[in-house]
Formats: structure tokens, C-alpha cells, sequence
């Protein structure tokens, strides 16, 4: 249906995304200027903390917004050089439907309770490539076999209910990869599970998304899930990409003092007991946005222009760019926490 | 009351729930908690870890008295809690109080924060006279780093960072040596936790507590923890100095658990082999006979299924597993470094 991307020609572009939303309290910017972009078979972390915009960034690729109570008010979202955002909602969801999957962190809400999972799985494929029953029944337990659910056949005739957590949450992979997507969007895929569950996975998303050359986007809060799985990674911060880079040169060398104070932040495995440097003070409102950056109130290393002047992103290596007007100054100076 | 005795014990404790059973005839019990002892001492935290349904919580909910033990015993000061009389039970307990997880569903909406903090005065009507509440509600807000000003709020104008320092503060109320604390980072965002887990360490240092400490994120129990306990369907599986059962764990469950945790920059640690576990927790309802760990064992034996391993002391830490000396050195790939 879309023709390969020429080399170089991101997968999935987003550039300055601007999404407001009407809520009970006034109209906010949910989201503010995002821009990043994925390549073909690579895998972009987008971390961020909660209400930085990260659900409400890929919800809007995914054209999943409530339709009366947000607005896209700015920015284009291009799909293997097609641009998306200016098509009707239909066809986004058609896109979606056949060349962009997601995962989303609560599988219980993703899954019909009352549908059998074969049955849910088996749906796709008569709906889409039109396959009679037996042959759609067939591919979803194969598909369900391939996430590693054990005696997938038997398995395929129960309801969600009868999954634990990773099973079912295994079982939403089956369907989100069903029509072979290039593109898969993973929303805190393992956050509800517990932790040698979420390194199975894992581990298996890598092992799908090796597998098949598809691409990923995964979104968390968790710092090590993403040192785990991705290529690069994007933090997210009141509505805004402030960085964005190469896995390691982001995590050894942040340059937004932010992505620093989130590294700060985290208990070092080699020094128990040490004092943590947390970020001081809290996000800011979304009503109430600072003028200027949007971390300047926060920020150690603020001077008078950051008051004043939003920085937009910058590169500051090879690969890798910053929000920052001081972000040479952050990337060079000396880690606290001694990044090698 | 001296610092030495104020200890908290647990001995053989056992906490059972009624399986489902039908109509006519009720189902065997669940032991959520079984014959498990661990020692909690003022200025010190025994962090204790564990997967979901492994009766963490049903634990620390018992050892504070919101739940009556099925069998064995709680120590506090020298003194039985757990089959006291009313009044003295309900003066040792004070001195055992809790941290919830949620800060969202733990504090009532509809009450502000001076009357949740204030709750233990009520109960306890001969600790605060009335007339000084309002000081020392103060002097608490400022203990746990918020505004005096936010006395006047509700749970709902503060933010998740907030609202945990208001649950602190309410524990800290009646001035207990025994915090449990459960999970009490885990619904917080990573630079909120760093300011969380910064209090929690002050608070222990000023004021001499002693934490249980239970959470799932290891780097976080690690961080804070003097001691570590390891729990597997109702049971300690290993227990000892934070660093000997971190660093260099012997039950093939630490492990596990350990190698699974994502670690932020793990090429800035030396490499280590990832075990995955295959299958999932057993039922408590039906644990597995000998070792409850066996069927997810990678080391297991035919003797894991007959005898139920006994914690036992091993390189500096006490394990419940039949061959944790073989799993220390041999069988345990875990980390290069440790061999």
C-alpha cells in the first residue's frame, strides 16, 4: 500500500506537534512543539514522567484523541513521506490498522472480554485479508504460539480472564503483530507486571522485533527498560522533546540538565546508600506554563535569558540534539554521578 | 524504653485466607504467609522483596494489625502484640505504624490534610493534648518538607510527591520506632522518588526508625536497605546484609530476580547473564511439594521435591535452598566476577 522508504527517509516523522486540550479547569497545551522521528526497523525510547506528553504524542500519531475536547492546533506527522495528520481520521485508523500496531500497558482493557482470544486474533485476519474461518483461526494460534504461549491451540478457545498478566499481555502482542505492522507502538508495555515477567517481554519484543525488521517505538518511565531495548531514546518534558539522541551518548553525556537530573536521580547499583540528587521542586502546570523554558523554574544551571527565550532543539553532537541554551556547557560539565 | 529491646520480631508467622470452597463446604486455606520469621531494629531497614502475590503486603498488613495471624507470634519491645489485651495492644501497635503505597487512594479526598494528619491523636486521645495540635501539626508538615500552609488543603490540590509526605507525616504522628513501609516510591515519578527516598533516609537517622521496607524495584531497596529479604510464595527464600544477597545472591530466585531488574546504564557494569524464568508463580492455593521454587528451578533436583529446604546459613546470609552452595560458585553463571 505505501511504497518502502528511500534510505534516509524516516519511517515515521513528527515535527512540532502542537495538541491542546479543553478541560474543566481551561484550554492546556498537552502538547507543545514535539518533534522526533523513527527510522525503519530501529527502536526510539520516548521516556518521560507522567503528564509529560508521551501518551498524548503517540495517541495523536495513532489519531486516538478524544475528538471533541482536543485540537490539533500546529505540526505535521509524516508516515513513510506521507503525511498523515492532514488525511481524514479514516484513513489514519485504516494506516493504523495494517501498518502501525500498538501495545498498551493495560492488556485487560485492550482484549473483549467476552471474545475468545483465538477469536479476537482470527477477526483481524478475515476483516483485513479477507481469510475464510479456518485458515483465520489457524494463523491465530500460530500467532499466539510464536509469543510463546504454551499449548497455543488449546489456549486460543479461552477468554482473556483465564490469562495471568504476562500471558494476556503476550496475547495483545499476538494481535498487535498479526498484520505484520512496520511500525509497533509499545505504551508501558511491562509496567504492570512484575519483574522477571517484564524481562520476558521484553525479551521477546526484541527477539519479534529482530525477527521481522520492525520498528518500535516504546514509551516509559523507566530508565532501564530503555538502556535494555532501544537504539535511541527521546525525553520528554512538559509537552516538549528537550533531548534526543543515541541511546549511550544521551545516558553517559546527557545535554539537557533535566535528562542529567533524571540520571542523578536514579540509586546507583555500586553506591548503596549514598545521598540522591533528586530534580527540585515539581512539572509545571500545564494551565500555567513558565514563559521561556519550560524547565528554567527547576533548573540548576538557568540564567536570566532562560526566563525569557525557549530554546528549540539544537544538535549537539552527531545524532543527537538539545533543547538548551547552555546545553555545550551541560553535556561537558562534570557528572556528579561520574558518567564514564 | 532503650533502643536495643524496641525491636520488632516476627516469628513463624503464618497468614491464612479462605480458598473458595463451595456452597456447602469450605476450600482448604490459603496460606499467604507461612512460618516466616524476620527481626525489624530502630535505625535500621530490612528491605524485603518479592513478586506480586507473594504475600508481602498480607505481611505488612498483619504486622501492623489489620489483619489477625493465623499462627506464630509479634514481638514488639519484648512484648507479644498479637495476643495482648486491647488496650496494651493498642499502645504497642502506635509505635508500628505504615506508609501505603498510594498516595492517590490512601488519604480520605474529603478530609484536609490537618485532620489526616491528626488521625492518631484521635484514636489515641492521651497522647496530643488538644490545645497543641495545631503546633505540632506544624512541626510534622515541617519534619516531612511541606508548607505549614498546606495544613488547609485536601489531598486533591497536592501533587502525588505531596500527598506521599502527607502519608509520611501521619505515620510519624504518634511517634512510632517501626515504620513498614509498602512500596512507598513506587507510584512516584524517578526525580519525586530521589526526594522521597532523600526523607525517608533523614527521617531514619534523626528520629532512630526502623523500616520494613518493601518494594519491587531492586536498585531502590538496595539503596536504601541495611538487610534484605527475599520472598517466594509466602516464605523467605534468603535473608542477610544488603550487599551479600545484592551482590552476590544464593538462592537461584535472587538470582533470578536480580539478573532480571533493568539496570539504567548497564554497560557501565560489568556483564552478567541474564536468567529469564520460564512459567509463573504457583497458586499458594496448591504450592509444590519440597522446594516451592522447584518448578521454575533451574537447579532443581529430585530431592527439591520431597524435602522443603530450611533457611540455613551460608557465606555470610541464611538460604533456603538445598544446593545454594552449588548455585554460589558452580551452577551459578550469574556473574562472571563472583567465581
Amino acid at each position: 500500500m505505501v511504497a518502502p522508504p528511500p534510505t534516509r527517509q524516516p519511517l515515521l516523522a513528527v515535527d512540532d506537534l502542537v495538541v491542546s486540550f479543553d478541560g474543566p479547569l481551561g484550554t492546556y497545551r498537552a502538547l507543545d512543539g514535539v518533534s522526533f522521528h523513527v527510522d525503519a526497523g530501529e527502536t526510539l525510547a520516548i521516556l518521560g514522567e507522567s503528564g509529560s506528553g508521551k501518551s498524548v504524542t503517540v495517541r495523536t500519531v495513532m489519531a486516538l484523541l478524544p475528538r471533541h475536547s482536543a485540537h490539533v492546533e500546529r505540526g505535521t506527522i509524516r508516515y513513510a513521506g506521507e503525511e498523515i495528520s492532514a488525511k481524514p481520521v479514516r484513513r489514519t485508523r485504516e494506516l493504523s490498522a495494517t501498518e502501525i500496531a500498538m501495545v498498551f500497558q493495560d492488556s485487560l482493557t485492550a482484549l473483549n472480554p467476552v471474545v475468545r482470544v483465538g477469536q479476537q486474533i482470527a477477526e483481524l485476519f478475515r476483516v483485513r485479508q479477507r481469510l475464510p474461518r479456518r485458515e483465520a483461526w489457524r494463523r491465530a494460534v500460530a500467532g499466539l504460539d510464536r509469543v510463546g504461549i504454551p499449548h497455543a491451540a488449546r489456549r486460543a478457545h479461552d477468554y482473556p480472564h483465564q490469562f495471568s498478566g504476562g500471558m494476556r499481555q503476550r496475547v495483545v502482542i499476538a494481535m498487535a503483530l498479526a498484520l505484520q505492522p512496520r511500525l509497533l507502538i509499545a505504551d508501558e508495555p511491562t509496567t504492570a507486571l512484575d519483574v522477571t515477567v517484564q524481562a520476558q517481554i521484553m525479551d521477546l519484543l526484541r527477539d519479534l522485533r529482530e525477527a521481522d525488521g520492525m520498528a518500535m517505538i516504546l514509551i516509559t518511565h523507566d530508565l532501564g527498560v530503555v538502556a535494555d531495548v532501544a537504539d535511541r531514546v527521546a525525553v520528554m518534558y512538559a509537552g516538549t522533546v528537550v533531548e534526543s539522541g543515541p541511546l549511550r551518548q544521551v545516558y553517559d553525556a546527557p545535554a539537557h540538565p533535566y535528562t542529567r537530573g533524571l540520571m542523578n536521580s536514579i540509586p546507583a547499583p555500586d553506591r548503596p546508600g549514598t545521598r540522591l540528587t533528586p530534580i527540585e521542586g515539581m512539572p509545571p502546570s500545564p494551565l500555567h506554563p513558565p514563559t521561556g523554558c519550560p524547565f528554567h523554574p527547576r533548573c540548576p544551571v538557568a540564567r536570566p535569558n532562560c526566563r525569557t527565550d525557549r530554546p528549540t532543539l539544537r544538535i549537539v553532537a552527531a545524532g543527537h540534539q538539545a533543547a538548551c541554551h547552555y546545553a555545550q556547557e551541560v553535556m561537558t560539565g562534570v557528572d556528579s554521578h561520574g558518567a564514564a | 524504653m532503650s533502643t536495643a529491646t524496641a525491636r520488632l520480631e516476627v516469628r513463624q508467622l503464618r497468614v491464612s485466607y479462605p480458598a473458595g470452597g463451595g456452597p456447602f463446604h469450605r476450600g482448604p486455606d490459603i496460606h499467604a504467609v507461612d512460618r516466616l520469621s524476620l527481626t525489624v531494629t530502630p535505625g535500621r531497614t530490612l528491605g524485603l522483596v518479592g513478586e506480586s502475590g507473594c504475600g508481602k503486603s498480607t505481611l505488612a498488613r498483619t504486622i501492623v494489625g489489620l489483619r489477625r495471624p493465623a499462627g506464630g507470634e509479634i514481638w514488639y519491645d519484648g512484648r507479644r502484640v498479637d495476643h495482648a489485651d486491647p488496650a496494651t495492644r493498642r499502645r504497642l501497635t502506635a509505635e508500628i505504624q505504615m506508609v501505603y503505597q498510594d498516595p492517590y487512594s490512601s488519604l480520605n479526598p474529603r478530609k484536609k490534610v490537618s485532620f489526616i494528619v491528626t488521625e492518631g491523636w484521635r484514636v489515641h486521645r492521651d497522647r496530643v493534648p488538644r490545645h497543641e495540635w495545631a503546633d505540632r501539626t506544624a512541626d510534622l508538615l515541617a519534619r516531612v518538607g511541606l508548607a505549614a500552609e498546606l495544613a488547609d488543603r485536601y489531598p486533591h490540590q497536592l501533587s502525588g510527591g505531596q500527598r506521599q509526605r502527607v502519608g509520611i507525616a501521619r505515620a510519624l504522628a504518634l511517634s512510632p520506632r517501626i515504620v513498614v513501609c509498602d512500596e512507598p516510591v513506587s507510584a512516584l515519578d524517578v526525580s519525586v522518588q530521589a526526594q522521597t527516598l532523600n526523607l525517608l533516609a533523614d527521617l531514619r537517622e534523626d528520629l532512630g526508625l526502623g523500616y520494613l521496607f518493601i518494594a519491587h524495584d531492586l536498585s531502590v531497596v538496595r539503596h536504601i536497605s541495611d538487610d534484605l529479604a527475599v520472598m517466594y510464595l509466602g516464605r523467605i527464600v534468603e535473608t542477610g546484609p544488603a550487599a551479600a544477597v545484592y551482590d552476590n545472591p544464593a538462592h537461584p530466585y535472587t538470582q533470578a530476580l536480580i539478573s532480571a531488574a533493568p539496570v539504567p546504564r548497564p554497560w557501565a557494569v560489568p556483564p552478567r547473564e541474564r536468567i529469564v524464568l520460564t512459567g509463573e508463580v504457583p497458586s499458594p492455593a496448591s504450592p509444590p511439594s519440597g522446594c516451592r521454587f522447584r518448578t521454575r528451578c533451574r537447579l532443581a533436583q529430585p530431592r527439591c521435591a520431597e524435602i522443603e529446604p530450611e533457611l540455613r546459613t551460608v557465606a555470610g546470609r541464611e538460604v533456603a535452598c538445598h544446593y545454594a552452595e552449588t548455585s554460589l560458585t558452580g551452577g551459578a553463571t550469574l556473574d562472571p566476577a563472583v567465581r
